[in-house]
């Protein structure tokens, strides 16, 4: 490619006279002083891909006619079946200015959703910037809130935009001093949008230019580039996502990877369009992508800086800190035999989503298979449905739980986030499990129903303050395990769906806290053992085993359920044996239908594990999921 | 050796629990049995290659149609393809359809069985059923039929309904055997989707015994008919010896049978089709000159492996033989499944054979489900 060689050699004029180079031959811009990198970030659903969206549209990354849907950034299937972003999506956007200069934009957009603020936290480091949207008929809520402080924390300069001012009940007064409170910003500082209408969007890009700085790394140092994100293809291998900060990155470079201490040469460079585009360098300032030709999935991590074997940098960037699992689950291939290849789709989904980790653990009642710490119910949910359908794995996932600290009798401190692995009640001096700080933003009018609620669950009240006069912020602190099943929709539904919710790890506290298992005709399904509080066990239990009864499906004998502590049973039930199983009648249509049936059957039996002689179907392992109160 | 079923799509009024095809308009009957003899016309030219052994006029009520009709439609049948010397040739028909000259019409035009759908001996059964005849109809029609001279009488009887106890149900089964019936159908109530008892039984207007209950009544017709000399020889089926049902023997054999009027099924060479289960739909096509086809699939022969499974167990045994000759499925050597079945008396098993035992009829199902997830050709 030409062009580039000859953009190194013009780099001199470009300081006189940059925008002629930059329009003639390059895609990348010469001085760092034109380039802007920044973030979108928001609460769930006020609007961050619709603004991307239009942003992209304004600047020509992408035209109205190739925007065949919205929220074009969502690329993943499941994003857009969900209609919420799940990882962070980074895209590369030419702007010419009101100024007249041509600008590079990097914007990345970001998820909403509590459980993927790792997403966030990662994005904030590749930027200088961060437009912080506010749905104008939904206001401040708590990812605003925590985004927002993340935001500043990472030294970011933020823009803030309400968002769907079209909507009738937009409130945009009330929402502008609800910002100006939390940012202390002014009144004129705030941008007026709707990204439905198209409304804002040039103000938003000429903000982005004036107010954001440039970044400010050395273009001649070593190098040094951060991995924000990665992605795994089946046949380049692992594709990173860098923010180069020092230092200039090309094509064939030795590159050195400072975590996983491997070297390699850079087989490709570019930057992140609609699709990658290959510009064979990069240098401070930019974002763009590295496929270092690494084949195996554990060569590149995420947080690691890149920089040059050759005239390598001191030492890595700060990093990140690693994601913090809060809830833990057991991931079994349906069938035994695909214990390896489920071990190779973790590995590779890993790539794609930095916060996912697992180990390999066994259960009696269902094989070999994985425990996997996730941010969250959703974050589990997703990673087993990616798993499902980009890995074609088919996974029986067991109920999900908070990890505890066992402290035992003689000093020994285990760490428990498998209850079937909790040492016996007689090795345990106490039990700790993890509390989190809770950050609920309410209208007023629900206080008194979200107290009841937080208090059922065990929470300690903090404090409460006030956002506006209408809307509270309310502190609790809260067992986590207590809030990772039902709390979000129970929160939602006792204040019509206003209430927002926003945790972080705060630490670990004692509780009364008991092993309850689960037997089957005297025996102990491992899987179904959970770890609860002991004034609430017999409740749970009682519900467990009615729930299990539903359930599992009769067999040709009886089935008794009991829940216990040790070997105290404190609930029971019994799934009555089958009586008879056979149907009257089998001409003609008929046939055809009893067929599918069995056809049916033999595939649900590959979803069923058997306990001694009880079949337990999949569903069963996620009973305490689907238990109402 | 083939068969051929007709489908009579006329009933006078439409029962409670019933979800075979049928309309209570009578209006159409001429224009139906003239298609009909058109849709034998315009059938595969293969049909003429097989000897047909079995002819079965089904429905809906077979019996409104006047026997001239029937007649004609038989005439037809003749015509158009090549019947055995001897077939069976069964029309069900339904008491209070029915006038007794009409059996000597049937024996005439060549009918040499006749299927009842008596269904209860009690008229509260029968009124539960919403059938539109009462018990008194329905003995008499079975003394007709005796009387006329037919020698192969078949009687359908529906157990386990909310109106009866299993007492009841003992009387029922044992005025059946007093007309010494050649054969015997009964069948537990089945709950169809759509049909206006399964919307009862939703509503809660209407309680289904309990499997318990049922389970007791089918044990008792098993072990009654058989003191009585019946072969119970498929779940819903018991005959005098050598007389059950050869068509429906032959459907559970994967024989070939072609399937006339709305509705019918037809099977040949692992495949099947079926008519449009709509009389409008059905005529329409008819008048084009076209095959009224609805639909059609091809069985693998992983398909047809499942299909023959069940029949078999249905007819209470499993050839392990045949199947392992014609499906070259792999069975568990230690046999492990079959000696669980032989443990909880669900089977009995000898050079190859499997028979179900009467505890195992009560959980055919479940059998053949055992059964077909051990085998790992699937
Ligand atoms: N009326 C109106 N609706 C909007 C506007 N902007 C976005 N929406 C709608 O709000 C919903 C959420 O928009 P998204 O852009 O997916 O929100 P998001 O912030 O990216 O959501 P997450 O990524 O899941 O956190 C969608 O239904 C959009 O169509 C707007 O300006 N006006
Ligand atoms: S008579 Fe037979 S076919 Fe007609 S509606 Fe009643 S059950 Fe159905
Ligand atoms: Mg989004």
């Amino acid at each position: 490619m030409k062009i580039l060689e000859l953009r190194t050699i013009f780099g001199i004029f470009s300081l006189i006279n940059p925008a002629s180079i930059l329009r003639d031959c390059s895609y990348l811009p010469l001085m760092m002083e034109h380039i802007r990198n920044f973030c979108i970030i928001a609460h769930i659903d006020h609007g961050k891909s619709t603004i991307a969206d239009r942003l992209l549209e304004r600047t020509g990354t992408i035209t109205e006619r190739e925007m065949k849907f919205n929220q074009v950034l969502d690329d993943m299937e499941l994003e857009q079946e969900r209609g919420i972003t799940i990882k962070l999506h980074a895209i590369h956007m030419k702007y010419r200015a009101a100024d007249r200069n041509e600008y590079t934009l990097n914007l990345i957009d970001t998820p909403g959703h509590v459980d993927f603020s790792y997403e966030v936290s990662r994005s904030l480091e590749a930027c200088e910037g961060a437009i912080l949207v506010i749905d104008a008929s939904q206001g401040v809520e708590a990812q605003t809130i925590s985004n927002l402080y993340l935001a500043i924390e990472a030294g970011l300069e933020i823009i803030p935009v309400i968002n769907k001012i079209d909507l009738p009940g937009a409130m945009t007064e009330q929402v502008k001093h609800q910002i100006i409170d939390l940012i202390g910003c002014k009144e004129d500082d705030i941008i007026m949008a709707s990204a439905k209408m198209k409304i804002g969007v040039d103000e938003i890009l000429e903000a982005v230019v004036k107010r954001i700085p440039a970044p400010s790394g050395n273009p001649t140092a070593p190098l040094k580039a951060l991995i924000f994100d990665s992605i795994f293809d089946s046949y380049r291998g692992s594709i990173v996502y860098i923010r180069v900060v020092d230092g200039v990155l090309r094509e064939k470079d030795k590159v050195k990877f400072f975590a996983t201490n491997k070297y390699f040469d850079a087989e490709e460079v570019g930057i992140l369009e609609m699709d990658r585009l290959r510009t064979k360098e990069l240098r401070a300032g930019d974002v763009g992508y590295l496929i270092p030709g690494a084949k195996d999935v554990h060569d590149t991590k995420v947080g690691d800086t890149i920089t040059n074997a050759n005239n390598p940098a001191d030492g890595p960037l700060p990093g990140y800190k690693e994601a913090k699992p809060m809830v833990f689950a057991g991931l079994y291939p349906v069938n035994a035999d695909n214990f390896g290849e489920l071990r190779e789709s973790l590995e590779k989904l890993r790539m794609n989503d930095a916060s996912l980790i697992f180990e390999p653990e066994s259960s009696v009642a269902l094989g070999f298979g994985f425990r996997a710490g996730f941010l969250g119910l959703l974050h589990m949910e997703i990673v087993q449905e990616r798993l499902e359908r980009e890995y074609q794995q088919e996974l029986i996932t067991t109920v999900p739980n908070v990890e505890y600290r066992v402290i035992k009798l003689d000093g020994d401190v285990v760490l428990v986030d498998n209850p079937a692995f909790m040492p016996p009640i007689g090795d345990i001096d106490r039990i700790e499990e993890p509390f989190i700080r809770a950050q609920i933003i309410t209208p007023t009018e629900y206080i008194g129903n979200i107290m009841k609620l937080c208090t059922d669950r065990r929470g300690v009240y903090k404090n409460t303050t006030y956002i506006d006069p209408t809307r509270a912020d309310l502190r609790y602190e809260l067992p986590l395990s207590e809030i990772i099943f039902d709390f979000y929709d129970k929160l939602k539904s006792t204040s019509r769906g206003y209430a927002s919710l926003d945790y972080d790890f705060l630490e670990n506290r004692e509780s009364d806290l008991v092993k309850l298992d689960i037997l089957l005709n005297g025996e102990s399904v491992d899987a179904l053992s959970s770890i609860v509080h002991r004034d609430k066990a017999y409740e749970w239990g009682k519900k467990l085993c009615a729930k299990l009864r539903k359930l599992i499906p009769r067999q040709m004998f009886e089935v008794v359920i009991q829940a216990a502590i040790g070997s105290k049973v404190i609930a029971r039930d019994t799934i009555s044996a089958m009586r008879k199983n056979v149907i009257a009648k089998c001409y003609g249509g008929d046939i055809s239908r009893k067929r599918k049936l069995l056809e049916k059957q033999k595939e649900g039996k590959k979803r069923m594990k058997q306990v001694g002689r009880v079949e337990i179907p999949q569903e069963a392992f996620l009973a305490v999921l689907a238990m109402e109160e | 050796m083939a068969g051929i079923y007709i489908h009579i799509p006329f009933c006078e009024r439409k029962c409670i629990y019933c979800d075979f095809y049928s309309i209570e308009d009578n209006s159409l009957q001429q224009k139906f049995v003239s298609s009909l003899i058109k849709e034998i016309e315009l059938s595969d030219a293969v049909w003429q290659n097989e000897i047909i052994e079995t002819i079965y006029f089904g429905g809906g009520t077979p019996s409104v149609l006047s026997p001239h009709k029937i007649g004609t439609i038989l005439k037809a049948i003749h015509n158009r393809f090549n019947i055995s010397a001897e077939p069976e040739v069964t029309i069900e028909i339904n008491p209070g359809t029915i006038i007794p000259h009409y059996f000597k019409e049937y024996l005439s035009s060549g009918i040499n069985r006749v299927s009842i759908g008596v269904q209860s001996f009690r008229d509260q059964d029968l009124q539960f059923l919403s059938r539109i005849h009462n018990a008194s109809e329905a003995t008499n029609t079975i003394l007709d039929a005796r009387r006329s001279g037919f020698n192969n009488i078949s009687i359908d009887l529906i157990y386990s309904l909310p109106t009866q106890t299993l007492d009841n149900w003992k009387e029922i089964i044992r005025r059946a055997v007093e007309f010494n019936p050649e054969h015997i159908s009964a069948y537990n109530l089945t709950v169809e989707n759509q049909t206006p008892l399964s919307r009862m039984v939703q509503s809660g207007s209407v309680t289904i015994p309990e499997d318990d209950l049922c389970a007791k009544m089918f044990r008792y017709a098993m072990k009654y008919l058989e003191e009585c000399g019946y072969i119970h020889y498929e779940v819903s089926n018991y005959s005098l010896p050598n007389m059950e049902s050869k068509h429906n023997s032959n459907y559970w054999m994967h024989k070939p049978y072609l399937g006339l009027g709305p509705s019918a099924h037809s099977y040949r060479n692992d495949l099947r089709w079926w008519n449009h289960r709509n009389i409008g739909d059905y005529l329409d096509n008819i008048a084009e000159g076209k095959v009224p086809l609805s639909g059609s699939e091809h069985l693998t022969p992983q398909q047809t492996m499942i299909e023959e499974v069940m029949f078999q167990l249905r007819m209470g045994k499993l050839d392990f033989n045949h199947l392992q000759n014609k499906f070259k499925i792999e069975m568990d050597p230690s046999q492990k499944l079959i000696k669980d079945l032989i443990n909880d008396n669900y089977i009995e098993y000898k050079d190859g054979i499997v028979k179900l035992t009467e505890n195992g009829f009560v959980f055919c199902d479940e059998i053949t489900k055992r059964f077909l997830n051990s085998f790992s050709i699937m």
